[in-house]
């Protein structure tokens, strides 16, 4: 009789939250009924915002209600194991429905696993759970048989539809012609550019979270692990010592063990991110005894920040970017816009490298995206605030910051008031440094403090195999032992700002906005290709402008891809990541060739290319194709055990350089086609 | 309009868009395979395991493992075939003692992979289906069947065939639909001697070959009943016969049809026993306050297994047989419409209502079962509107039914996910297909009277909601 009281008590308890949830979301949408937002998708957006939204209360209530019941269970009879672990089973996914946070599951599982013995009588409340949950299940069918009635959703419109008037609608309905691609796109293009982009970034996020399935860089490989261990690192770091001492080598904060190497951003988004790790999980952010700290909860904690930093940051600057660079070009065609959402969102370096290596180079690259999408709509302070952010992200962003500084002065000094508009972009610029810099500018001692971290010049010129200048010539040339650190300090300086002037005077002298994405390119690259410590993954700094311009560049954007994608092989293979780069590079290649949309493409750029170029570079696909598989199935000889990683590097070398040839002749044609342009004008 | 063109860019270009959707499908499937697998991962090694090293009289009596084979015989053969490519890649996936719970890579990629390939079939069916479709519901019903998220919850992350028995299935829709009946009936035996849980939807195919295939004369119809009873009984010779000469045949019986298992399943579906369940619960408490003497049953729903005992302790116990007639009851409808007008255009829908009504009223059934009925009611989805709201309402929550089968937190934002791309996507095919349509139905009713209103329509003035009321309004007409 008691054991039944209690199971009671149990439903009762369950039906409440269930009510809640239900009440809840039907209140959500009630409010807003008139508003024509609604339907069935708008309570799974409200959902996938609660799982987002992990400071939700009632995953305290169940997980404190169900420890309660299981100690009061484990006194009674005992089972056989395998159904003790089928209750335990039943447990999770009751869990999960009627509270729907996976982290009360996640909670809970340590416990569960701790306490196998389960009594007779959670077999009845346990179906009392499943009878609520049932009951859930129904007044949500029965919710949303109602919506469909009564907004009419097939026909009812949501708020993608209200975004998409706002921005995006004006920039398609005028000037998107239907072409024989469309057709074969209609169920993705038939609304506003802001479904189709909804639609894709849901597609990338499950993408995203599919590729952080899988280990991280130094899963499982003490002593110094890999970034995924830096980052936690810095978490730990942040949350527990006081701002002064972050960068600065103490008994209580060792430099040596992964210090924190980038600015204060990143200190402080490691902080926030901490604050959410401790929330959940308190020993993986604990000073000291958290080193080296690998669950499976820690994990998964670890990729939702990466994850909730990429959606919330990177794609919306994506989709900024979009709805302004379309409105400028005048011959976009919507499909021709989906697939550059799509490039954009689905770019495999960055996934690979942030999702499945793990950084947060989502962010500073979302912050450069959000800045240039305002230079295009000539925002220029809201720009000149977003790329300072992004410089005091990761300081690699700085590859930028020429194309940046010279676009902006050009188009300052063809102002009224040159020295007024450029005072007024530096002033932002310093208040914005000063603000990130607060916590260090009490004395010159902490700023150099930290400065002296940002730059780590005593690592050397180059590390590891990166396909650039330095590193593919002390094949021949061997720098470090020819030079002093200071002296390649300034030989690469000068190397990086020759190489990058051209494309600045450029925009100096003609500043444009396809200019500005060329000189972007042609920084970053020239930055990556010759200037100091550069590592492998800084591809992707080069690779972004690239993805802004594949519409241009469709080719080449393809090419950079495939390269960037085999120079960070190795380093991938380390990872173990293997699988995801196949499964990566294979999304890619089909969405760059998705059926009914290269058509009008390959003829334009086929007249670019002449059919010795084609054969070229299908040789050297194939090339790279064998290197990849000689890589992973063959032993390099005993005298050069780093043969093939070199042979990846000279191979990928070249081509970089080619391709920052290309695009520097490129940017400088366009000037030229203006030119001419307008003298045929003044004829 | 363009189907003119479509016509003459049809066969090249069609075939390659199916196999996009396909692959980029696989792509994210790959993805998936370090994902969480259920118990049905390991069944399906050891089957594999022991159909290589067992001789067939053996198959169905083996008990190495708890995981005994249960599938009909095609099934097993599938499996013996796929376990000589195993055997190549690594031989202790199919070594059926040291290979019991196997985890190494070498199984997993395998086992997934082969899931991943078997899809095939699928795509084929679907092709098969679609070939003589208007190419906007054709894009969007590949759109439905390939992108299906109950099948990646169920196939590559829970672990199982499904893709590819249903892939038989819409084979067999398709040669319905194009009239080949015998060969329909043939893949359809064939379908049962693989899974026998598709045997729900053996009534309407009785009914609608017998009379759509048979009904022509007495001669000639005895003929064909004739020819049709001998394909099917040569199926399932072809399956059962090596087991009947090697005296098996009542073990598989047993085997296949566990009615000791209980009237649900573990993990519930979200069927019509829930709510007697419920009801009986209610009753019960009902009335042991208000003083009657109830003995509260011993078993328990939720362990899957159960004794000789009622589980019930108000209602009524029941038994398969009921559950049996239930179902039978509900299809009478369907079979009666069958029998006066056996059309190849309803079949499908026919089909589909059989396995809804299997998965309402039958015994023990699993919430996988959804998808007996969700993919081939996409062939009915896109007919017209009132068909795609029932299916955007119906796959929603079918696919919801689906995610207590991964609790684990790891795969939560997966589930989620899904539905919502899947959802996202149906809003927008469904909304793209009846839209147009409408619109340019409401332009045309209206072309010669108002010339001024379509042309403001048409610039997008008006609300979307209005022109789409007044383009079903003018579609039901039509009808």
């Amino acid at each position: 009789m008691g054991k039944y009281k209690n199971a009671n008590i149990g439903t009762a308890r369950e039906k409440n939250t269930v009510k809640n949830n239900s009440a809840a979301s039907s209140k959500g949408s009630g409010s807003k009924f008139d508003a024509l937002i609604g339907g069935v998708e708008k309570m799974l957006v409200e959902k996938e915002r609660e799982v987002l939204n992990k400071f939700n209360p009632l995953i305290w209530s169940s997980s404190s209600s169900s420890s309660s019941s299981s100690s009061s269970s484990s006194s009674s009879a005992t089972l056989d194991n395998r159904t003790a672990i089928k209750i335990a089973a039943d447990r999770h996914h009751v869990n999960i429905h009627v509270v729907r946070s996976p982290l009360a599951v996640a909670l809970q599982r340590s416990q569960i696993r701790s306490s196998d013995r389960k009594g007779q009588d959670w077999t009845d409340s346990l179906l009392s759970i499943h009878l609520s949950f049932h009951i859930g299940q129904c007044i949500i069918l029965l919710c949303a048989v109602k919506l469909i009635k009564t907004n009419g959703l097939l026909t009812g419109l949501s708020r993608e539809r209200q975004m998409g008037k706002k921005k995006a609608e004006k920039v398609t309905d005028d000037k998107v012609e239907v072409d024989n691609g469309d057709h074969v796109w209609w169920w993705l293009i038939c609304r506003s550019i802001g479904a189709s982009f909804l639609c894709i970034s849901v597609f990338a996020l499950l993408i995203r979270v599919a590729v952080s399935l899988h280990p991280y860089s130094g899963a499982g490989n003490p002593p110094k692990f890999g970034d995924y261990e830096a980052q936690r690192h810095w978490m730990e770091i942040t949350l527990n010592l006081p701002a002064k001492e972050w960068y600065r080598n103490s008994t209580i904060n060792d430099l040596g063990y992964w210090g924190l190497d980038y600015p204060p951003l990143t200190a402080y988004q490691s902080y926030v991110h901490g604050l959410f790790l401790r929330c959940f999980d308190p020993d993986s952010v604990s000073l000291f005894t958290s080193r080296g700290h690998e669950t499976n909860l820690g994990k998964l904690l670890m990729r939702w920040t990466v994850l909730s930093s990429d959606a919330l940051i990177f794609f919306p600057a994506v989709f900024g970017f979009v709805s302004v660079y379309h409105t400028s070009r005048t011959s976009s065609r919507k499909t021709d816009i989906v697939w550059h959402i799509a490039m954009l969102l689905l770019g495999p370096c960055l996934i690979l490298i942030d999702h499945g290596h793990f950084q947060y180079n989502c962010i500073s690259l979302g912050l450069t995206v959000g800045a240039v999408a305002a230079i295009l709509s000539q925002k220029e302070l809201v720009a000149s605030v977003l790329f300072t952010l992004a410089l005091n992200h990761k300081q690699m962003s700085a590859y930028f910051a020429p194309a940046f500084l010279s676009h902006l002065l050009g188009k300052c000094l063809r102002r009224k008031h040159p020295l007024l508009e450029v005072t007024k972009l530096g002033l932002v610029v310093i208040g914005t440094f000063a603000v990130i810099w607060w916590p260090y500018l009490h004395s010159t001692d902490a700023i150099f403090e930290v400065l002296s971290r940002l730059a780590p010049f005593e690592r050397g010129i180059y590390e590891d195999y990166v396909a650039n200048f330095w590193c593919t010539t002390s094949i021949l040339i061997k720098w470090k032992r020819l030079f002093t650190t200071q002296t390649l300090k300034i030989i690469s300086l000068t190397a990086t700002v020759l190489t990058c002037l051209p494309s600045m005077v450029q925009q100096l002298l003609a500043p444009s906005s396809k200019g500005f994405l060329y000189g972007l390119l042609n920084s970053s690259l020239s930055f990556y290709l010759f200037s100091f410590q550069v590592h492998e993954k800084s591809i992707l700094l080069p690779l972004l402008p690239a993805s802004l311009l594949a519409l241009e560049e469709p080719r080449p954007f393809k090419w950079l891809t495939h390269l960037a994608l085999f120079s960070m092989f190795p380093l991938l293979c380390r990872d173990k990541l293997v699988l995801p780069y196949v499964a990566l590079y294979a999304l890619f290649t089909l969405l760059y060739h998705a059926p009914g949309q290269c058509s009008g493409r390959s003829k334009t750029s086929k007249t670019d290319y002449s059919s010795v170029a084609s054969n070229m570079t299908g040789l050297l696909y194939l090339c790279s194709f064998i290197l990849h598989i000689v890589y992973l199935t063959m032993c390099p000889p005993e005298k050069l055990p780093f043969l093939f990683e070199a042979v990846i590097m000279l191979l990928c070398f070249s081509q970089f350089m080619l391709f920052a040839f290309y695009t520097n002749a490129k940017q400088w044609l366009l000037s030229k086609r203006s030119i001419t342009e307008k003298e045929k004008k003044h004829i | 309009m363009s189907s003119m063109e479509d016509q003459t860019r049809r066969p090249n270009s069609t075939s390659k868009l199916l196999l996009w959707f396909f692959s980029i499908s696989a792509c994210l499937k790959l993805l998936l395979i370090p994902s969480y697998h259920s118990t049905d991962f390991e069944v399906h090694r050891h089957w594999l395991a022991l159909t290589r090293s067992l001789p067939l009289s053996n198959w169905y009596s083996d008990e190495t493992s708890p995981w005994t084979l249960d599938y009909p015989p095609f099934f097993a053969y599938f499996e013996r075939s796929l376990s000589l490519f195993a055997h190549l890649v690594d031989p202790r996936i199919v070594d059926i003692y040291n290979g019991l719970e196997y985890k190494a890579n070498s199984v997993i990629y395998f086992q997934r992979i082969s899931v991943i390939l078997s899809d095939l079939c699928l795509v084929y069916g679907v092709y098969r289906l679609t070939k003589n479709l208007e190419e906007k519901r054709r894009d969007l019903m590949w759109v439905l069947v390939v992108w299906s998220p109950g099948l990646m919850i169920v196939d590559h992350i829970h672990f199982q065939y499904n893709g590819f028995l249903l892939g038989w299935l819409l084979l067999s829709i398709s040669c319905l639909q194009e009239g080949k009946d015998l060969m329909g009936g043939f893949l359809f035996a064939v379908l049962l001697c693989f899974k026998h849980l598709f045997a729900v939807a053996a009534p309407v195919y009785f009914v609608y070959l017998l009379r759509h295939y048979c009904w022509k004369g007495f001669v000639r119809g005895f003929g064909r009943l004739s020819l049709m009873s001998a394909v099917v009984v040569a199926v399932f010779a072809a399956a059962y016969g090596p087991f009947i000469y090697h005296g098996q045949i009542q073990q598989i019986i047993r085997r296949m049809f566990p009615f000791g298992r209980g009237l649900c399943h573990a993990y519930w579906a979200p069927n019509f026993w829930v709510f007697y369940i419920i009801l009986d619960k209610v009753l019960s408490f009902i009335l042991r306050r208000l003083g009657f003497d109830i003995q509260i049953p011993a078993a328990s729903f939720t362990g899957g297994l159960v004794g000789d005992s009622s589980p019930f302790a108000v209602l009524p116990r029941v038994t398969p047989a009921t559950t049996f007639i239930l179902v039978l009851l509900a299809l009478s409808p369907c079979l009666i419409r069958a029998w006066g007008n056996p059309r190849p255009g309803l079949i499908a829908r026919w089909i589909a209502y059989a396995y809804m009504c299997g998965f309402l009223f039958g015994w023990h059934v699993h919430e996988k079962a959804a998808l007996h009925f969700v993919i081939p009611l996409a062939i009915v989805a896109v007919q017209s509107l009132e068909d795609a709201k029932h299916y955007f309402m119906l796959s929603i929550v079918s696919c919801y039914s689906l995610f207590p089968l991964l609790y684990e937190a790891q795969e939560y934002p997966i589930k989620v996910m899904l539905l919502i791309l899947h959802s996202i996507l149906m809003w927008l095919g469904f909304s793209a297909l009846f839209n147009e349509k409408s619109v340019t139905k409401a332009a045309n009713k209206k072309k010669g009277t108002q010339l001024e209103v379509k042309g403001s329509r048409e610039r997008g003035t008006l609300d979307e909601g209005g022109a789409m009321k007044a383009g079903t309004n003018s579609f039901k007409i039509l009808l």
